[in-house]
């Protein structure tokens, strides 16, 4: 490697430690964060593929979204593929772990450890292989990584004097739980209609969880009435994990009285 | 006889279907009987357009993108989404391969055209125009819905010229309504092709079909509206011979252009300003034929209004008021007119330049354009600019037409864009920002609803982002996010002039960084104001709809409204809490036991009404009311709230420090 190259690589990890201290600066700082600059040093050194330094932009460009974690790891992944050296291999492995402590799952742990193999393979080909089959054997054995589990947010109210409805984001695999909140520390009647679809059976695919009352939800239209107290928040919760040829979804209107 | 090496692309492309289709459901994605069916469908017509198309190599980078996302669906935050776009930037790109083949430009175009027709929501104008041209062929089946602040409901200004064009596609639902408006795409894309061909320019094929798919949200993806015709009528013209025939033509075409949609006026008075310059030669005097034209038009249109009240010509809304807009807008309001021109380039929800960064290499081959092909530059760029600014002086600050897809204004620009694009085609980074246009556009076709911004302040693609930094909003107008993306776009010409790959990045890697960093660090625009931060509170005013803000005097946001003692903000944790807030009289709010008066005055007539004769105050409704801000101390947490019988409080925005 030549002198300009290395001044190369210094420098665009220099640029990606700036903006991550510049993140930690308006952001606070944050543990997946700092997958940032170490991404930044493990495309660094990728100094000299054609790819170097659009990976890079697309790297830094990702902190416009907040899935920049998750583009620094898909960024080690690919380092770790593609980089000759051990130096950057390594960095890549280092730069998707952050983004697993906030990700965690055992799929996405599995998937990250599978990972540390090919990162002691030297030829590309070998590592392009058994990266590839590792992959497929960690996706077909435990499925595909799942929603991070974070804190629950209750849907958007909106009420006036004495009725309130909701707007509630269609439960997916992706957003498997909905909450509404009670709309007022009053006794309150609520009314839900469900319409709940995509799967294959007629087993229940979701619960409905209010007070003490608990209902099951099989695949169709349900409009559901209860009578609730100020305190009682309604859950409705997705109880079908990923599947293939499954598709759960519910969309839920909600209105309450009192 | 067929080659094998022919057969390569179909059987891609339909191995790509049948992977989209398969995937799709072993990843369990949501909407599998419509996306999860079309985008196969797609893929298996873009085979069959495919066949001779040996460049292949963008439908495994497409299909690997569409896989990865497919198995991160459920982490990150674009989710389906992004699969979806993968698949369909795939196709957009082998129509772009396609498209220097037989026939390849409606070969290139159709398999996204399929996609388009199925998808998109028939809304907007769309179904004004199918109202309308059911009434004159009496095939009925559509009713638009009357909007806010429309004139009554039957009344409107459309012609019929345009819903003529697509009653024969009524019979045939939404579908023959949609390929009726394909037509002006197709003729379009075709007249482009045959003035690059004319000019020897380089790729013509290329960016004819490219030119289709980069005004994203009003590409063919977009709604049969008149933009695509009046970019026909243009192409068609700047392939017109010169001579007298030329220009009977011509002015032929500016009559329809006029009669399809009144807002084409200045398009067509270029045309015609264009052609009689070209066919005068260098006659004395020549210049002051158009001048001594439109001094008679102003002196008829402003003899009719002061002397008869304005009987005999019949401008929009009338002539009266659009005079006095015009008077208001050039000489009261030249300021607004200038921001306003700024937030055409740059505003996030309704700008050209955010959604088509591929302008920005256009621009910077207009004088490429004009040193090689004056002739195509002055027939392009003088109805192109003339029609932008007599858009912008006839309609003001409502240039953007809000919720209808906002690029749908700028499509008369088209022709010469995508002409001055094909003049630097070669260039790496007009490639560059070819792709990203593309990407735009590959994801506003999968969630059509990104289109229809409702002038919040925060445009819907970017909001699948998360991106919430220093933007430039109309709304909410900033002079640093003004000064950074101006002197943004201009370093970007700039760039793309000396072609610097380096410089391009570091500038968008720049314009990336100045969308993730927040401009007020803490504050929320309170109608933005998600749970658990906000409970119950209203917004006002309660449709989204901007035509009901767009003859506000003041400040045109939505506001968050509390006016109930059971709707509050909660403050998790802070020490001191900034809002910005109004009320009428008895507009009181409550924090932790302490009791706030927010009452504020009424405000008085702006001045540019003010010149213009209307005085005193303004009428008493919520938006017209001062705006005032307040600085609380507050415990770790606290609730906001209006007390039983308070009248109700607006708040504007609001700000926590810990």
């Amino acid at each position: 490697m030549g002198k300009s190259s290395e001044r190369g690589e210094l420098a665009f990890t220099l640029a990606g430690v700036s903006v991550w201290l510049v993140l930690v600066l308006f952001r606070g700082f944050s543990l997946e964060w700092t997958a940032l600059p170490l991404a930044a040093a493990a495309v660094a050194s990728l100094t000299g593929t054609p790819l170097f330094l659009p990976g890079f932009v697309i790297l830094l460009a990702s902190v416009f979204s907040l899935s920049g974690p998750g583009a620094a790891a898909a960024a080690g992944i690919y380092t770790v593929l593609v980089s000759p050296g051990l130096k950057g291999r390594l960095l890549g492995v280092l730069s998707v772990i952050p983004w697993l402590s906030g990700h965690y799952s055992p799929e996405a742990a599995t998937l990250v450890a599978a990972l540390m193999i090919p990162v002691f393979l030297g030829s590309f080909r070998i590592r392009a292989v058994v990266s590839t089959a590792l992959f497929i054997a960690v996706l077909l054995f435990l499925g595909p990584p799942g929603p991070v589990a974070s804190h629950p947010v209750p849907a958007r109210c909106f009420l006036r004097e004495g009725h309130a409805w909701w707007t509630v984001e269609s439960i997916t695999l992706a957003n498997p739980e909905a909450i509404l909140a009670p709309p007022v520390p009053a006794p309150f009647s609520i009314t839900l209609e469900m319409d709940c679809g995509g799967i294959r059976d007629s087993l229940p695919m979701a619960l409905l969880i209010a007070g003490e009352n608990t209902v099951e939800l099989p695949e169709g239209t349900h409009t559901v009435s209860l009578e609730l107290t100020g305190s009682d928040s309604i859950f409705v919760t997705l109880i079908r994990g990923h599947s293939p040829f499954n598709h759960p979804v519910i969309h839920i209107k909600a209105v309450a009285e009192w | 006889m067929v080659k094998r090496e022919d057969l390569l692309a179909p059987v891609l492309c339909a191995m790509a279907g049948v992977w989209v289709f398969l995937a799709w459901r072993l990843a369990g994605m949501p909407d599998p009987g419509g996306m999860g069916r079309m985008l196969p469908l797609t893929w298996f017509l873009c085979g069959l357009m495919c066949f001779h198309c040996r460049d292949t190599k963008f439908v495994p980078v497409s299909m690997v993108v569409f896989t990865v996302f497919c198995i991160l669906w459920r982490v990150l935050p674009l989710g389906h989404h992004a699969a979806a776009a993968a698949s369909v930037a795939g196709v957009i790109a082998m129509g772009l391969r396609v498209s220097g083949q037989r026939f390849g430009v409606v070969r290139g175009i159709l398999p996204v055209f399929f996609l388009a027709v199925i998808v998109l929501p028939f809304t907007s104008d769309e179904v004004r125009f199918a109202e309308i041209a059911g009434d004159i062929t009496g095939v009925r089946g559509y009713t638009f819905i009357t909007r806010p602040g429309d004139p009554s409901p039957g009344d409107s200004h459309h012609t019929p010229v345009f819903p003529l064009m697509i009653s024969p596609g009524l019979p045939f639902g939404t579908a023959g309504i949609r390929v009726m408006g394909f037509l002006p795409v197709l003729a379009c894309a075709l007249l482009m092709l045959k003035l690059l061909r004319r000019h020897s320019m380089p790729s013509p094929e290329f960016i004819a079909v490219a030119a289709v798919f980069m005004m994203p949200g009003f590409t063919l993806l977009g709604p049969a509206l008149t933009g695509w015709t009046a970019a026909a009528v243009i192409c068609g013209y700047a392939v017109l011979p010169r001579g007298r025939t030329g220009l009977a033509v011509t002015i032929l075409l500016s009559v329809f252009l006029v009669a399809l949609k009144m807002r084409f006026v200045g398009a067509a008075a270029g045309m015609i300003a264009v052609a009689y310059l070209e066919n005068t030669g260098k006659a004395k005097g020549r210049f002051l034929v158009p001048l001594g034209v439109a001094a008679f038009l102003f002196l008829a249109i402003a003899g009719d209004r002061l002397l008869l009240g304005g009987r005999l010509i019949w401008l929009r809304y009338g002539t009266p008021e659009t005079v006095l807009l015009l008077v208001m807008n050039t000489i009261h309001n030249p300021r607004v007119m200038l921001f306003s021109a700024v937030n055409m380039l740059f505003d996030a929800e309704s700008g050209l330049l955010p959604k088509a960064p591929w302008v920005i290499a256009a621009l910077a081959a207009l004088p490429v354009l004009y040193r090689k092909h004056r002739d195509v530059f002055f027939r392009l760029a003088v109805p192109g600019v003339l029609y932008t600014i007599v858009h912008l002086v006839w309609t003001g600050e409502a240039w953007h037409g809000l919720p209808a897809p906002s690029t749908r204004v700028f499509m008369p620009l088209l022709p010469l864009f995508a002409v001055s694009l094909s003049a630097v085609l070669a260039r790496k980074t007009s490639r560059l920002l070819i792709g990203v246009s593309l990407a735009v556009s590959a994801l506003i076709l999968v969630v059509p609803e990104s289109r229809f911004n409702m002038a919040s302040g925060s445009d819907n693609l970017m909001n699948l982002f998360q991106a919430r930094g220093m933007m430039v909003s109309m709304l909410r107008p900033s002079g640093m996010a003004a000064a950074f993306w101006l002197f943004f776009g201009m370093t970007g010409v700039f760039m793309a002039s000396r072609d610097s790959m380096t410089g391009m990045k570091v500038l968008f890697l720049s314009g990336a960084l100045a969308m993730a960093l927040p401009g007020n660090r803490g504050r929320t625009e309170a109608e933005n104001a998600e749970p658990p931060l906000v409970h119950g509170a209203l917004l006002y005013p309660e449709n989204p709809d901007p035509a009901l803000r767009s003859l506000w005097l003041f400040s045109k946001q939505r506001l968050l409204m509390l006016d109930h003692p059971d709707q509050h903000l909660f403050i998790q944790r802070g020490r001191r809490l900034f809002i910005r807030a109004s009320g009428g009289p008895g507009a009181l709010l409550v924090i932790d036991g302490d009791t706030i008066d927010v009452h504020s005055p009424l405000l008085p007539i702006p001045e540019i009404l003010a010149q213009m004769g209307r005085h005193g105050i303004a009428p008493d409704r919520p938006e017209n009311r001062a705006m005032r801000e307040y600085s609380l101390d507050i415990r770790e947490s606290a609730y906001l709230r209006v007390p039983m019988g308070g009248a109700p409080v607006f708040i504007d925005w609001l700000e926590v420090l810990e």
